[in-house]
């Protein structure tokens, strides 16, 4: 089959050029209409019940998504009149900002103070105060209302926050610029911090740019570095870039023809498929060089090569397209894509290698120089050496990879699963710097939403509020918590003289609903609107948790959950959605699709070693050192903190997709090897002969991976370091650990 | 007539009316003149009608309240809630003073007592509806300066378009005010508020019918353009100079239901 192969492609190469770049332009047209995904929420499966809930809420309450402006500093208080006064500014600019509904401000958020004649409600900050004793009132009113400490006032008074809530189908792009133009205005002594889901998306999707257009050029630069290294010819050098280039153009356009969309981690598929596929170009020109040299005919040199290098190649992409197609099972579509495209990808690249890549050498001269006569280096040696050794010792390899899996396997445990995407920013980043004066000065900015429907005015429901919002303040971790309960319970109050007794609901309906009349005498008609609904049928609780670890955030959300269940009346349907809900189903969809996608790559894999070297044995052989990476992978992720995230859940199947190549290449050659009869042993041959491309080819893979530590983002940072060192460790395990296990194996 | 409240800025309660005889001038008024006129317009003595002011959210949904309403003069108005049935028999008592805030008080019978309310926000609203204070009344003829923008006409009404600028140091909400003033009767029909940006605001619309000699609102809305919300009050059952007497303005009549 091979050899029919070879004839079609070298008789006609003209045509195989033509149709390959045809497709190559028919695939690539759609690039124009790929589009970066600004809403991280898409990642979230629409199935989902927390996204159904919050797209209820989103239809009641309209958008939920705030930006939250922080402003002061260490060093003093809010309470002067220069802050004070920035603050009226800032608060009322942000007001005015088209894509602003409303603020939360100290100067739109009201004093409910009951006087010995009745009642008042008037914004804290309506006007800024002139003297120092009108600060010192200011200061004491707003420390009297406990409602907003936390929320828009620091409880140190170092900090206020300005919450503004954002129009559905507002520009975040635009809005970030206004704010940061505002920002600029004003900042210094104090500091201004922001944070909030529409400024994190402005960024991650402003980073997700940076690294497109920084990334692909940078990795096509090491690719040629290295395609320079090894070949020394402009041929040699440029069709394998070329082929791989082509790939990923024709993958990127499929998915603008399909309408998918670049998300973080989808971002860098490109320079992944650079990475991963140019090994097949490598392979295909490196060996019509070794035949160039002991056959004089172009044509006769490739014949052999593509009879030659075909199967073994297409062997390295079917296992990497595994890896790849493991994802697609994962229950987050960007996963989903990022598996699926990158297996289409992977395909290409394979093909262009064996079709595309060899025509066009059937038609170019032969290069005068092709690689040097053999140097006996260094690396020779060394892997010399280690094949004489490693049967004498194969005891002990075998006794230490098992050692370092089990000291690994406990650091798994230690594995941290993070998804809030905070985390993809380092910790010098503005967005990290925000959230941690938020977390350590205010309640925090992770919001967690409690529908309930019903007879919202009704004394049962705001009691079921009052309850949970109750149970809600016994974490620590919960900054602050409100609804319509807590207003009705601090009029009720104010309404029998100040007294604490009297901060509860009221139990009857006519007195719910005189207090919130009372209210409405001076509030306005939108101060409630984001509690409840203007029929009364929908409410909320809202809660603003610390931005602490996902696995926190989804313990709270399990237990608000059980308590719902346990402690509240089954007649008030309540429905728990935020961003903290999300968090937490996303925390479980990730281990889910992480177990799975091993499984069944591993599996994958297994099944094609198992078919091809038509042995259950060295199937289990050739997959053993993957998994030990896998665990190996995991351990270091939990012992050096790496997180367990979205981003990085794709790791593991490219290690075992692209680590499996190594296997693959010792047993072929071992089995290749046993046919012969020679002196020494097979293991040993083996390892002298292949050993120097498999360390060559991981070290070019590790090269172009290496790429994304110059990434945006945090996470595929850590993809590039990982994958990095998975492919070395994966090459140097099949040349000791798979050897010495080999040897075992009789004839 | 005290100089006060130089057009009619209907809302909630205030059933401003037009002289009844229609004042068609033969001689170019000056734009101060109009809203001189504007300001001195004949009104009834006291007014009792039945209102519903219906708040309206962004996508429509409703929340209405009914009540019926006494006012004397432009300056003393008292209401009873008859709608929602859970704050029946609440009241609420307004006396405003050329020199002083307002004094407001509401009494709600779940809890008891009458309760004074605070009212010196200029801009806070009343009744939780899209009218501030300050659009309920008591802008002065003196406090602003006055330009005759265009005539227009809105459905079967000859206006003035008339721009008022607050002068310097009078406190306001607003930038600017566009009013459309009715040229048979002095009557403002519609005005558009603009806030200290210079964007349009709030807009302000009001229908009239006849009652007796006078011409008062039968439907006053204001919509708010930034949140989207508005407040629509509904007049129904007016009637006026009936010869309310003074002391039902008062504390004591609150807690009656009426």
């Amino acid at each position: 089959m091979n050899t029919k192969l070879a004839d079609l492609i070298l008789n006609h190469p003209k045509l195989v050029i033509v149709i390959s770049i045809l497709l190559t332009i028919i695939l690539a047209s759609g690039i124009r209409n790929i589009r970066v995904e600004e809403d991280i929420t898409e990642m979230i499966p629409k199935h989902l019940p927390s996204r159904q809930a919050l797209n209820e809420l989103e239809e009641i309450f309209g958008g939920s998504d705030v930006i939250l402006v922080t402003i002061g500093n260490e060093k003093e208080t809010i309470f002067n009149q220069r802050t004070l006064a920035k603050i009226k500014a800032l608060s009322d600019s942000i007001e005015a900002l088209p894509e602003i509904n409303r603020i939360t401000s100290l100067t739109t958020t009201k004093l409910i103070e009951g006087q010995e004649w009745g009642l008042e409600i008037t914004p804290f900050l309506e006007e800024v105060p002139q003297t120092q004793e009108d600060i010192e009132l200011l200061k004491q009113n707003i420390f009297e209302e406990s409602t907003y400490i936390g929320k828009i006032i620091s409880a140190d008074g170092k900090y206020a926050s300005i919450i503004a809530s954002v129009q559905e189908d507002a520009d975040a792009f635009q809005l970030y610029e206004e704010i940061k133009t505002l920002k600029s205005k004003i900042e210094s002594p104090e500091q201004i911090y922001l944070t909030g889901l529409p400024i994190i998306t402005t960024i991650v999707s402003n980073s997700i740019r940076t690294d497109i257009r920084r990334l692909i050029p940078f990795v096509m630069i090491v690719v040629i570095i290295i395609l320079y290294l090894s070949f020394r010819t402009v041929s040699g050098t440029l069709l394998p870039l070329v082929s791989v280039l082509m790939s990923v153009g024709s993958m990127v356009g499929l998915m603008g023809h399909l309408h998918k969309y670049f998300m973080v981690v989808n971002n860098v598929m490109p320079v992944i498929l650079i990475a991963v596929g140019s090994a097949y170009g490598i392979h295909v020109i490196a060996k019509y060089y070794e035949e160039l040299g002991h056959s004089v005919h172009k044509k006769e040199a490739l014949t052999t090569t593509i009879e030659r290098v075909s199967t073994p190649v297409m062997m390295a992409g079917l296992t990497t397209m595994a890896g790849f197609i493991s994802l697609i099972t994962a229950p987050l579509p960007t996963l989903v894509e990022f598996g699926a495209f990158l297996a289409f990808g992977v395909f290409l690249s394979l093909m262009f290698s064996l079709t595309f890549i060899p025509a066009f050498l059937v038609l170019l001269p032969v290069p005068k120089r092709t690689v040097q006569a053999i140097k006996q280096s260094f690396l020779d040696k060394l892997l010399g050496n280690i094949g004489s050794k490693i049967l004498h010792y194969r005891g002990q390899v075998i006794a230490i990879f098992i050692l370092l899996v089990v000291v690994f396997a406990f650091g798994i445990f230690k594995v941290n699963m993070e998804m809030n995407p905070i985390t993809f920013f380092s910790e010098e980043s503005e967005l990290r710097q925000a959230d941690r004066v938020i977390n350590q000065h205010l309640s925090g900015s992770i919001n967690m939403n409690l529908l309930f429907t019903g007879d919202i005015e009704s004394p049962e429901i705001l009691q079921q509020m009052d309850q949970i919002q109750q149970f809600l303040e016994c974490f620590p971790e919960v900054g602050s918590t409100i609804s319509l309960a807590t207003f009705v319970k601090k009029i009720n109050r104010v309404l029998h003289n100040d007294d604490p007794a009297y901060e509860v609901i009221p139990e009857s309906r006519e007195a719910v609903a005189q207090a919130l009349l009372l209210y409405s005498m001076s509030g306005s008609p939108t101060d409630f609107e984001q509690f409840v609904d203007n029929s009364y049928q929908n409410g909320q609780v809202i809660a603003l948790l610390k931005n602490i670890s996902t696995q926190q955030i989804a313990h709270i959300t399990k237990e608000t959950e059980r308590f719902c269940q346990e402690k509240l009346s089954s007649s008030v349907p309540v429905k728990e959605t935020g961003f903290s809900v999300f968090l937490k189903d996303l925390a479980r969809l990730v281990i889910t699709s992480q177990v799975r996608s091993i499984i069944i790559s591993i599996l994958l894999v297994f099944l094609i070693a198992w078919i091809t070297y038509r042995s259950f044995g060295i199937g289990i052989l050739a997959t053993t050192p993957l998994l030990g990476a896998v665990i190996i992978n995991f351990g270091l992720m939990g012992v050096v903190g790496i997180d367990l995230s979205i981003p990085t859940a794709v790791i593991s199947s490219i290690i075992i997709g692209a680590g499996i190549d190594y296997s693959f290449h010792f047993i072929s050659r071992y089995k290749f090897e046993l046919e012969k009869s020679d002196t020494t042993h097979p293991v040993s041959r083996s390892i002298q002969t292949v050993g120097k491309p498999i360390l060559y080819n991981a070290l070019s893979v590790a090269c172009g991976f290496l790429v994304l530590l110059t990434s945006g983002f945090l996470p595929i940072r850590f993809i590039g370091f990982l994958v990095a060192l998975a492919m070395i460790c994966c090459a140097i395990g099949a040349l000791t650990l798979l050897a010495a296990a080999m040897s075992f194996i009789k004839k | 007539m005290k100089a006060k409240n130089y057009f009619i800025l209907c809302t909630l309660g205030l059933f401003f009316l037009m002289g009844l005889k229609s004042v068609r001038c033969q001689e170019k008024l000056t734009t101060d003149q109009i809203m001189q006129k504007v300001d001195t317009r004949i009104i009834p003595k006291d007014m009792m009608a039945m209102m519903k002011m219906d708040l309206i959210d962004k996508k429509g949904n409703v929340r209405s309240r009914a009540m019926k309403t006494y006012r004397m003069s432009d300056d003393k108005q008292i209401m009873w809630f008859l709608e929602p049935a859970d704050v029946k028999g609440s009241s609420f008592l307004r006396l405003s003073h050329e020199d002083r805030d307002d004094d407001m008080w509401l009494y709600l019978p779940a809890f008891g007592k009458v309760r004074r309310i605070a009212s010196h926000a200029k801009s806070g609203n009343f009744m939780g509806s899209d009218f501030t204070y300050e659009d309920l009344g008591d802008r002065k003829l003196k406090d602003y300066t006055y330009k005759l923008l265009k005539e227009e006409t809105i459905g079967d009404k000859a206006c003035w378009v008339i721009e008022s600028i607050p002068k310097q140091d009078v406190t306001t909400d607003y930038a600017k005010i566009v009013s459309w003033i009715w040229k048979d009767d002095y009557l403002a029909v519609k005005e558009e508020f603009y806030d200290k940006k210079g964007n349009l605001k709030k807009v302000k619309s009001i229908d009239i019918q006849r009652v007796d000699k006078y011409w008062v609102p039968s439907k006053v809305t204001m919509e708010d353009l930034k949140s989207e919300h508005k407040t629509e009050l509904l007049f129904d059952q007016i009637s006026v100079d009936t010869g309310l007497k003074n002391e039902i303005f008062d504390t004591s009549y609150m807690t009656r239901i009426y």
